[in-house]
């Protein structure tokens, strides 16, 4: 079977197994663990928590501590969600922002739709390898093919802020890999997720927010 | 506590213990003292006054030493954890208690007397039913009244237990074939002025017979001749070296350090080398810091301010002619502490930190200081040119702020005059010393929340409120986020002093309750004595997550005896009402999302839910009343 097209069917199974929370519960109970995961990922305090406004989630992890930066988000459904980046720059108060905004109502290429036709994912998911897997996970989390730095005022290359990711959970997980400051746990986590991938792939069950969430 | 391993570790600057705590979070900035201390530990048989400022490293000091030299005191006496009435009977009841809890340990045999059953009325050789009386394993009331009967007999037989302490220690010396080790630990908690002192001077004869090690305050090392501590070695703590104390807090910030260098530095000088000042002024720091409106410069003045009303707000002042004086020589004379009269404002302002002291020069003389934090709440200061002072202005011109206006209103609110940045900035951060700041709930949960929010953390705030009616919405609102992430229990009760009130029976039944927020209200008149009892068990309550409600007409009655308690508490004064913080909407929207969620009865969700209809329920009456005018 072809690499790429092996990987397409993971990439598609790693986002369904692990992103994608189905009831308004489920996405309140996805987004409530996150927040709670973030102080002991980054080693420092709890962020506020999620609440529930005119039918949407919205929350902020707070990275003052390291960056200056607040992200706040607002999660509508799986297919519209926004999340604001605020930078708190010293002079005269200004903020810097920009705002990452995901509206499903816009025609985007069906990836889905041709590999589904296509048929082949018990295949792929019989034949992956390790390999596979890391690839994925880059691509999708920890250095996604398309993405951002921040030059300035931060400067910091190891940020990369994906920027074709539509799917909310995915993106803000992969904000809690991006935003850490501690290399160590970075490269952990990476080991991590790779293990919690593959076992997932393989048995083809859901991963539970709590053991998504966990500490590597 | 919980360490975090890269990331930040703030507390309200409690020693530290574990070996854990000391790989991630001690500097070796001690020194000679850090060394003399070791060499006594091993070499000594002759008691050692171990003295230094109010948060100045003393108890991490001793718990270093010990640990790298293994010499672990024989019985360790806390001289801050548990009070009736800061009398005789309650200094001999600790130390009858400490010695025979070792002599117990070590099988010796204690046949020499009938101790329990004259004191307690306990078989003849029960000496553990009598160590159970004096020192009761878990709280009752029956446990408590036989705790006071048994302290009042032994003040009544204070120079008889004398005797049987002085034949304990015999004997245990015997048992051990060395010098007995002693640690005398919390005596720095008591002000050398106050009537409790001196009633401890027979205790503090007694173990100056052995190996002990006396854990006072800079303020005790100046006693006058006749005093049981006079003739004692003393070892001093200094106040750190700058570099120091930047070198703590980039420990405690971890690998969030680097991005905040310079501010750093500049909190290590207006700690004044004192380094739980430093990490107070470093939590409000952080707390400043996410508050989105302010600037970087304008987060340190607030750190700064807030740091100062904590420590400061409505304690008596020291002369402002002392001050003048310190800040004139850069020293003062060993003799100023020690003379009758006016002068023991010198003793005083030593004591509360508005002084620090440094290195002994040619004695008597002293290098001296005053604490950055109070400078410029001294008339005929010139704040503007003190290296601490300059070193924010050149912060704010770095940080590309005008030197002249940290952000802050350039009309003085009260007569509407146009003022200088610099005035402004000296008047703000000198109010911290006259008043405490005033918050609405939100912004007090805001400072509140790092520690309320998690297990991890055990912080302690005091809330001043003016308007008693808002206070049980107010604590439902707290209680409601505390559980945000984790279950936490959370538990409030009235306690009422004044005359003929027993209010440290209640705190004590209370602490002994198996909870994880202990919210106390205090009621009532409380009397001196009362208030200065509980500043001595500062210590205990170190490990616990705690607020305390007080009315704000008592907080500056409160607050001057409380010298001790204050460094482990924030303070707040809560606004009026609580609709300028907390909307209607917003306990909807939060109501919203956990009621979706809400599990069992005895889970955090569930606490959140109940707590918030509290909040809800009031906020929908006040509503009312304003519409119905």
């Amino acid at each position: 079977m072809d690499k790429q097209l092996l990987r397409a069917y993971l990439w598609q199974a790693v986002i369904r197994l692990g992103f994608c929370p189905g009831s308004t519960k489920d996405q309140q109970g996805w987004l409530f663990q996150y927040g709670q995961s973030i102080k002991d990922f980054w080693e420092t305090s709890y962020p506020k928590p999620p609440r529930l406004e005119n039918g949407q989630i919205t929350g902020m992890i707070d990275c003052t501590d390291i960056l200056n930066l607040s992200v706040s988000y607002q999660v509508a459904s799986a297919y519209k969600f926004n999340v604001r980046f605020e930078y708190s720059y010293a002079l005269n108060n200004k903020s810097l922002i920009w705002i990452h905004d995901v509206d499903g109502k816009f025609f985007c290429f069906p990836l889905q739709l041709f590999l589904n036709r296509d048929g082949q994912e018990k295949e792929a998911l019989k034949k992956f390898v390790s390999d596979d897997v890391e690839a994925v996970i880059d691509g999708l989390l920890l250095h996604p093919k398309a993405h951002q730095h921040i030059a300035s005022p931060i400067n910091n290359h190891d940020i990369r802020i994906g920027g074709g990711l539509d799917n909310p959970f995915l993106f803000l997980f992969h904000l809690r890999y991006q935003l850490c400051p501690i290399s160590v746990k970075k490269q952990k986590e990476k080991e991590r997720l790779k293990a919690l991938f593959s076992d997932a792939l393989k048995s083809y069950s859901p991963i539970a927010a709590n053991r998504l969430m966990a500490q590597p | 506590m919980k360490r975090n391993r890269y990331g930040i570790n703030l507390d309200s600057g409690i020693p530290l213990v574990t070996e854990t705590e000391f790989e991630l979070l001690y500097v070796s900035c001690f020194g000679e003292t850090e060394e003399h201390l070791k060499s006594w530990l091993v070499e000594s048989d002759r008691p050692l006054l171990l003295g230094g400022q109010i948060g100045s490293g003393k108890s991490t000091l001793i718990n270093k030493a010990i640990q790298e030299t293994g010499l672990s005191p024989d019985v360790t006496l806390h001289f801050d954890l548990e009070f009736l009435n800061l009398d005789s009977g309650d200094y001999w009841s600790i130390v009858l208690a400490g010695l025979l809890e070792t002599a117990l340990t070590k099988g010796i045999d204690l046949k020499f007397c009938k101790l329990p059953q004259e004191l307690g009325q306990y078989q003849a050789e029960d000496w553990q039913a009598l160590l159970d009386g004096l020192r009761p394993r878990s709280f009752s009331m029956d446990s408590f009244n036989a705790k006071i009967v048994l302290r009042k007999k032994v003040a009544e037989n204070a120079a008889y237990i004398r005797k049987i302490v002085i034949e304990i220690c015999r004997l245990l010396e015997l048992a051990i074939g060395r010098p007995l080790f002693l640690f005398a630990a919390g005596l720095d908690k008591y002000d050398p002025l106050s009537s409790s002192f001196f009633a401890m001077q027979d205790i503090v004869i007694a173990l100056s017979g052995y190996k002990t090690l006396f854990e006072v305050n800079a303020a005790h090392l100046f006693q006058k001749p006749g005093s049981p501590f006079y003739p004692l070695d003393r070892l001093f703590l200094s106040v750190l070296e700058t570099d120091s104390v930047v070198e703590i807090l980039v420990k405690r910030m971890g690998v969030y350090a680097q991005p905040i260098q310079m501010e750093l530095e500049t909190i290590a000088r207006w700690s004044g080398g004192n380094p739980r000042q430093a990490l107070r002024l470093l939590s409000h720091l952080e707390t400043a810091r996410k508050k989105r409106k302010r600037n970087v410069a304008e987060s340190l003045a607030v750190a700064i301010h807030e740091t100062t009303s904590d420590f400061f707000a409505y304690s008596p002042k020291p002369s402002t002619d002392l001050i003048k004086s310190i800040r004139r020589a850069g020293s003062i004379n060993a003799t100023t502490f020690s003379l009758p009269g006016d002068k023991d404002t010198a003793l005083r302002a030593l004591y509360g930190n508005w002084i620090f002291i440094s290195k002994k020069e040619d004695s008597p003389s002293w290098t001296a200081k005053v604490n950055p934090l109070v400078k410029t709440s001294f008339e005929g200061t010139t704040a503007p040119e003190d290296p601490e002072v300059k070193l924010l202005r050149d912060y704010a011109v770095n940080s590309n702020i005008s030197a002249t206006g940290l952000g802050l209103h350039r009309l003085d609110e009260k007569n509407g005059q146009s003022k200088t940045g610099d005035q402004l900035l000296w008047e703000f951060i000198a109010s911290g010393v006259e008043q405490p700041i005033h918050t609405n709930l939100s912004e007090t949960l805001d400072i509140l929340a790092d520690a309320l929010l998690s297990k991890d953390r055990s912080d302690r705030a005091i809330l001043a409120y003016k308007d008693v009616k808002v206070t049980e919405a107010a604590r439902a609102y707290l209680f409601a986020k505390a559980n945000s992430y984790e279950y936490q229990r959370c538990k409030h009760i009235v306690i009422t002093g004044g005359l003929g009130m027993q209010p440290m029976m209640e705190i004590e039944a209370f602490l002994s309750e198996d909870t994880d927020v202990f919210s106390i209200e205090f009621a009532g008149k409380w009397e001196s004595t009362q208030l200065e009892t509980l500043d001595k068990q500062r210590d205990r309550f170190v490990s616990r997550q705690m607020l305390w409600w007080i009315p704000f007409d008592e907080l500056k009655l409160y607050l001057p005896s409380w010298t001790q308690l204050r460094q482990l508490f924030e303070l707040f004064v809560l606004e009026d009402e609580l609709l300028g913080s907390i909307s209607e909407e917003d306990v909807l929207a939060d109501l919203a999302f956990f009621e979706n969620m809400a599990g069992g009865e005895q889970s955090s969700k569930a606490t959140v839910v109940i707590n918030l209809k509290i909040v809800l329920e009031y906020l929908r009456g006040i509503r009312q009343r304003v519409d119905h005018g």
